[in-house]
């Protein structure tokens, strides 16, 4: 990395920074390798585990869902014609007028 | 390989073996940038237990990520991970900063013991070592109290030593914006330094 800085000013900031860092306490130093191994640790466990299985268990669900829906029988109201529609009317009324149509029945008169 | 037939079993066996083969090369890696960005994170934040966060999470991002890369480009995606998570913590207290003070109470966390700011006068303490700890602590202070992308820049530039083109990947921004980022940081720096032998 090529180092750009140049003034007497950063040369001593960066100077003071790197002294820091290599009089770091003991204790920080232990936490830190501690940090870093259960990092590689955990890493190496957690990647056989599940990441992508969530993904692809959605997409199986909405592909499941989607066959369902298209296997349901679906009454499809629009396509329902204007004579269509009459006879529905039509066979409303003869319910309605039920009990008229027995009292015409036994009343007949003959022809 | 017990899930070795199907593709996620696949994918996943390939990872774990690529973190598993470069697990020595990683280690050594970590624990050559480990300090530096703890030291970062711990001026940006002024706390050692948000520091160590910070670097945990920056490492388990590049392990858990970006360990199947050639070791040539962890150096700056850990930089860029670990900057980000820098700037997440800046962000998120910000928003607490701002809660509180619509609240109208005090940061109790960062609310200072009087008994802390007592001096022990049994300790031991060289001159020299007072002068460099003071020092370090005053310079911690101002860089802290930048803004934090003229923070950002300061210590891609100064502390890690990276050029304006890897601290503008860094930092997602162009070149000029970190130029005059750097310049401010400086400028602010210089004067509030001034009567400090840095």
């Amino acid at each position: 990395m090529k180092n750009e800085i140049n003034s007497e000013f950063e040369n001593r900031i960066k100077q003071r920074f790197d002294e820091s860092v290599t009089t770091l306490d003991a204790s920080t130093l232990s936490r830190l390798t501690t940090l870093r191994n259960q990092v590689l640790d955990n890493a190496g466990e957690s990647a056989s585990g599940r990441s992508l299985w969530v993904p692809m268990g959605a997409f199986a669900t909405i592909c499941t869902a989607i066959v369902i829906y298209s296997l349901i029988p679906h009454e499809n109201v629009e396509n329902k014609t204007f004579v269509d529609e009459i006879d529905i009317i039509s066979e409303l009324e003869l319910y309605e007028n039920l009990d008229f149509y027995e009292w015409l029945e036994q009343h007949e008169l003959p022809s | 390989m017990r899930t070795g037939y199907t593709f996620i079993g696949f994918y996943h066996y390939r990872k774990r073996g690529n973190i598993l083969a470069n697990q020595k090369e990683l280690d050594q890696f970590l624990a050559s940038v480990e300090r530096r960005a703890y030291r970062m994170a711990e001026i940006a934040t002024g706390s050692a237990d948000d520091a160590l966060d910070i670097v945990q999470d920056a490492m388990y991002k590049l392990v858990q990520k970006y360990a199947i890369k050639s070791p040539a480009e962890w150096g700056p995606l850990f930089q860029t991970i670990l900057q980000s998570r820098i700037m997440d913590y800046h962000r998120r207290n910000t928003v607490r900063n701002k809660y509180m003070a619509w609240l109208g109470r005090k940061d109790e966390e960062n609310m200072v013991d009087p008994l802390e700011t007592v001096a022990d006068e049994k300790a031991v303490n060289p001159e020299s070592e007072v002068d460099q700890v003071t020092c370090m602590q005053v310079l911690e202070r101002a860089v802290r109290d930048l803004p934090p992308r003229q923070q950002q820049a300061f210590m891609l530039r100064a502390l890690e030593g990276l050029d304006v083109a890897q601290t503008a990947s860094v930092m997602k921004c162009s070149q000029g914006s970190v130029k005059t980022h750097y310049f401010r940081a400086i400028s602010v720096l210089r004067e509030r330094l001034g009567d400090y032998k840095i």
